[in-house]
């Protein structure tokens, strides 16, 4: 059975060029102009996947309202923000909510799609037992690539796709230096330099809500960033 | 010039205030003189007419006549003068030439008449005894009553008054005794005699044998040479007499004077026939002296009267019958003199009615009132009110420059201050509603209004990245679509030049937003504590290669490599990467970019300085300060890159977060630009050395 991807988006042709590109890959796509609508669809059954505009029309963040919405019926369901607004503030905001990544909407398709494939086969993955091969252990570090997940002292960190994909170019070489345009390929973003401090502090700061004395991943000045195997 | 000194100058108009009551005080002056001098010729007239009834000398003598003074005290017959000079009469003086004068003194004291000649004679000529003449040798000869004394004055000693009777023989007349006293260069002969003997006739003469040949000094005529001669005969007395104060008049003028006012009868020949006592003129100070005289043409100076005659313009003019009145400068002040004639009352025979002229002296009372602590007060209180006025100018003048001042200085450091929010909170104002204040106020307005213009700006950009974003990923997102499609060649030309355009498009817009995205991470910034030296290093190596040009760190201190200081080092790298940019763009090709950190532990904090150098073109005159204004650029190379102008300003941004400055100037040769930053590095871990 075909996956079901529900675009909630007040743009037409954006909708309609997503949905295209998504149907041409097998999934069934539904779009929904604004949030009342989604809503009562999302009533009677929730989609595999949700993209969601954060400005719906004149409902300036009915996004993040609908996000808060679904994310309380369901917890798994993967829900990536796609949005014209790139303010922290925003991404902080929607990341609050729940949702799995936030996108600006100039992303290219390729990226968009490989976001999508990453977090069905997430979403596959944590259905079946974990597999060996899918784990990479750095010290304190556990890595599990097929459900997208990352643990510090056996803690779980919540990451967003982006995040993770981060992460885990970091930590497959250790001392190596990843500039940020190596980081944003792993990331499948094509994104400023400022954006990656931010996705880099934002991951700092997750490891530090466990462990405070958290340095691992350390600011080549100038390069780009590494991953330290040893404090 | 600063407007306190342009108010200062202009304030010195103040200064026809003073000048302005000096002409007013110099007419008012005249006025008041002229009233005085007026007055005092009034009553001039009024004691003239007087006196006409009065009994009045006659005035039978003419100017060869002598005076005689009242003596206060007889002197001795000696030949000294001494008791003379302590009465202090003037001398009369008759003058030949260097080597023959004579002063003559004359004096009356009860009913006696006192002579003192002096006579310059440096070649005294003895008598030598035998022979018809009366004298051989220098005499003195004196015409009294009716006959001619001769008194030889050859030798120091008494001295016999000798005449001829009416046969011709020489007599001696003991009624006068005279005693001759030498001195060098001259001799006195001091004579006493019976004033009744003078009364009618009198007349005296030096004789000095000069040469072999006599001449002649004093009130006598030509007849004196022959009196010492051979017998002469019988010659006519003399027509002059002895002229001497009328002290009957005396004592009237007396009565008629009043202090500061001094009076004195004239006769026809101009000798002085009554003085009243002369009062002291109250002195005058020389401030007052000074102010009196202004606005005043200079004046002659006032003669006294001297050998008790009173010669003077006034008196000629009197004698003519017209009064006559002058202003005349003395010693001890200005002086009023007003002469006019004496008329004898009842007299019919009219050559005999002028008897005289009468002269009024009176010092200057123009301002009398008017003491000299109370001019001293109406100068000082002109002089404080000048000085008052020219303080409280200057203060006004220092306030409203001041309020200038700070209204240029709030403005100027609103503009350039980044948030200026909080000082145009705290705009100067004043509770004074004046222009000033308008102009404080609309200065504000202004400013606000500027703010607003460059805060829409700013949010306009974003805003419109934003609006711009949808269609752009319409478009984007419609090219993916389309490659997905199967196109023939040219399509996909086409497909990838869209493809092209969008992606630039892209870049403009993450551009248009990088200012207020990085204000959002100056606020989340952490600050670390890291080696900046280290760091530099490592960035600097990192530019080189990313722009394929030296890029140097030189680091002026070799201590700076130990330091550890607390910056948040994202957004110093940051900065670095908008400050090497920026070299890069405008460096010459193939020149190195200089990065340069100086420690600067001489202020107060600790601070360092860090310098990006480049060769290149200069920064245009008068906009160093500009180039760090948001949406401001210099660039005028159309690159392929997109410049906002935000840059420098984001530089700024991250300098003034660190509370630090950026400024830019160009190298000393000329050569390129420097752009400086300089950063306080705050003291608990600053620049800890490490071991």
């Amino acid at each position: 059975m075909a996956r079901k991807i529900a675009i909630v988006e007040d743009e037409q042709a954006i909708a309609d060029n997503y949905r295209d590109a998504l149907q041409k890959l097998g999934y069934q796509v539904n779009h929904y102009l604004d949030r009342p609508t989604a809503l009562q669809a999302f009533a009677t059954s929730l989609p595999d996947l949700a993209i969601i505009d954060v400005r719906l029309g004149d409902d300036v963040e009915g996004g993040f309202e609908l996000c808060r919405e679904l994310r309380s019926r369901s917890p798994e369901l993967p829900i990536v923000f796609l949005t014209a607004r790139d303010d922290e503030f925003d991404v902080i905001s929607g990341l609050r909510l729940g949702a799995d990544d936030y996108l600006t909407k100039d992303i290219g398709q390729a990226h968009m799609l490989a976001r999508i494939n990453a977090l069905f086969r997430r979403v596959e993955a944590l259905r079946q037992p974990a597999r060996e091969e899918d784990v990479l252990t750095r010290g304190p570090l556990t890595i599990n690539l097929s459900r997208m997940s990352a643990h510090w002292q056996q803690a779980a960190i919540d990451l967003t796709v982006t995040e993770f994909w981060i992460l885990y170019a970091l930590a497959r070489h250790p001392g190596h230096v990843k500039n940020r345009q190596q980081l944003m390929d792993a990331a499948n973003v094509v994104l400023d330099d400022n954006t990656i401090t931010s996705h880099i502090k934002r991951i700092r700061r997750k490891f530090h809500a466990i462990d405070p004395h958290f340095d691992r991943i350390q600011t080549a000045y100038g390069m780009g960033y590494r991953w330290l195997d040893q404090a | 010039m600063k407007l306190r000194w342009q108010l200062t100058l202009v304030s010195l108009v103040i200064l026809l205030l003073p000048w302005m009551l000096l002409e007013y005080f110099k007419v008012f002056n005249s006025l008041l003189q002229e009233n005085q001098i007026r007055a005092l010729q009034d009553t001039t007239k009024a004691i003239a007419t007087s006196l006409g009834h009065q009994p009045l000398p006659d005035s039978h003598h003419d100017q060869h006549s002598l005076f005689a003074h009242y003596l206060p005290a007889a002197p001795l017959v000696d030949g000294y003068t001494d008791e003379w000079r302590s009465f202090q009469i003037a001398p009369r003086q008759f003058t030949l030439n260097d080597e023959f004068k004579l002063n003559l003194w004359a004096g009356l004291y009860q009913q006696k008449l006192w002579i003192l000649l002096e006579v310059a004679d440096p070649q005294p000529e003895p008598h030598h005894p035998g022979g018809a003449r009366l004298a051989t040798g220098d005499h003195v000869v004196v015409a009294a009553g009716h006959r001619y004394y001769v008194l030889h004055t050859g030798t120091s000693g008494p001295t016999l008054a000798l005449y001829r009777n009416f046969t011709g023989d020489i007599e001696h007349d003991y009624r006068l005794q005279a005693a001759v006293q030498h001195y060098p260069g001259g001799y006195r002969l001091e004579l006493q005699l019976p004033a009744a003997l003078a009364s009618e006739h009198f007349a005296i003469a030096a004789i000095d044998y000069h040469q072999g040949s006599p001449r002649q000094l004093g009130t006598l005529n030509s007849l004196a040479l022959l009196a010492g001669g051979a017998d002469p005969g019988i010659l006519p007395p003399p027509n002059t007499g002895l002229v001497s104060t009328d002290l009957a008049l005396q004592q009237y003028l007396n009565s008629l004077a009043r202090p500061g006012l001094t009076l004195t009868l004239v006769d026809a020949h101009q000798w002085q026939r009554a003085r009243s006592t002369h009062p002291r003129l109250p002195l005058q100070s020389p401030l007052r002296r000074w102010l009196t005289s202004l606005g005043q043409p200079p004046l002659p100076l006032f003669a006294p009267p001297s050998g008790g005659r009173y010669l003077s313009a006034g008196v000629e003019t009197a004698l003519t019958g017209s009064s006559h009145r002058q202003w005349f400068k003395h010693p001890e002040g200005t002086l009023a003199v007003a002469s006019v004639p004496v008329y004898r009352a009842g007299s019919t025979v009219i050559e005999d009615r002028l008897a005289g002229v009468l002269v009024a002296e009176q010092p200057l009372a123009a301002w009398g009132p008017l003491h000299n602590r109370g001019l001293n007060r109406l100068l000082i209180i002109t002089a404080v009110a000048a000085a008052f006025l020219l303080l409280t100018l200057i203060g006004y003048a220092s306030w409203l420059s001041w309020r200038i001042g700070r209204l240029s200085r709030a403005a100027r450091r609103a503009r350039l201050d980044p948030k200026p929010e909080a000082l145009l909170a705290h705009w100067p104002h004043s509770r004074i509603d004046d222009e000033l204040s308008e102009l404080s106020t609309s200065y504000r307005d202004l400013l606000q209004q500027l703010r607003g213009y460059t805060d829409y700006l700013k949010s306009l950009a974003g805003k419109l990245s934003h609006e711009l974003r949808t269609p752009l990923a319409v478009v984007r997102s419609s090219l993916d679509n389309l490659g997905n499609c199967t196109l023939n060649e040219e399509a996909h030309t086409y497909t990838r030049r869209a493809r092209e355009g969008s992606a630039r498009l892209s870049d403009i817009l993450s551009a248009m937003t990088e200012a207020s995205r990085v204000e959002t991470s100056i606020q989340q910034a952490e600050k670390e504590n890291i080696h900046l030296a280290a760091l530099l290093q490592d960035i600097a190596n990192a530019y080189s290669e990313t722009y394929r040009r030296p890029v140097r760190l030189l680091t002026v201190d070799p201590q700076a490599r130990h330091w550890h200081t607390q910056v948040a080092p994202e957004l110093i790298v940051q900065m670095l990467d908008k400050l090497v940019d920026n070299a890069h763009d405008f460096a010459t090709a193939d020149t190195p970019i200089e990065l340069i950190l100086t420690y600067l532990p001489h202020t107060n904090m600790p601070a360092c300085r860090l310098e990006v150098s480049n060769t290149g073109p200069l920064l245009p005159p008068g906009r160093e300060d500009q180039i760090f204004d948001s949406l401001t650029t210099q660039r005028e190379d159309k690159g392929q890159r997109i410049h906002m102008g935000l840059g420098l300003f984001i530089v700024n941004l991250i300098a003034q977060y660190h509370g630090g400055t950026a400024t830019a100037r160009n190298r000393e040769d000329s050569s390129g630009v420097v752009i400086e930053i300089h950063l306080p590095l705050p003291p608990p871990a600053v620049f800890a050395p490490r071991r």
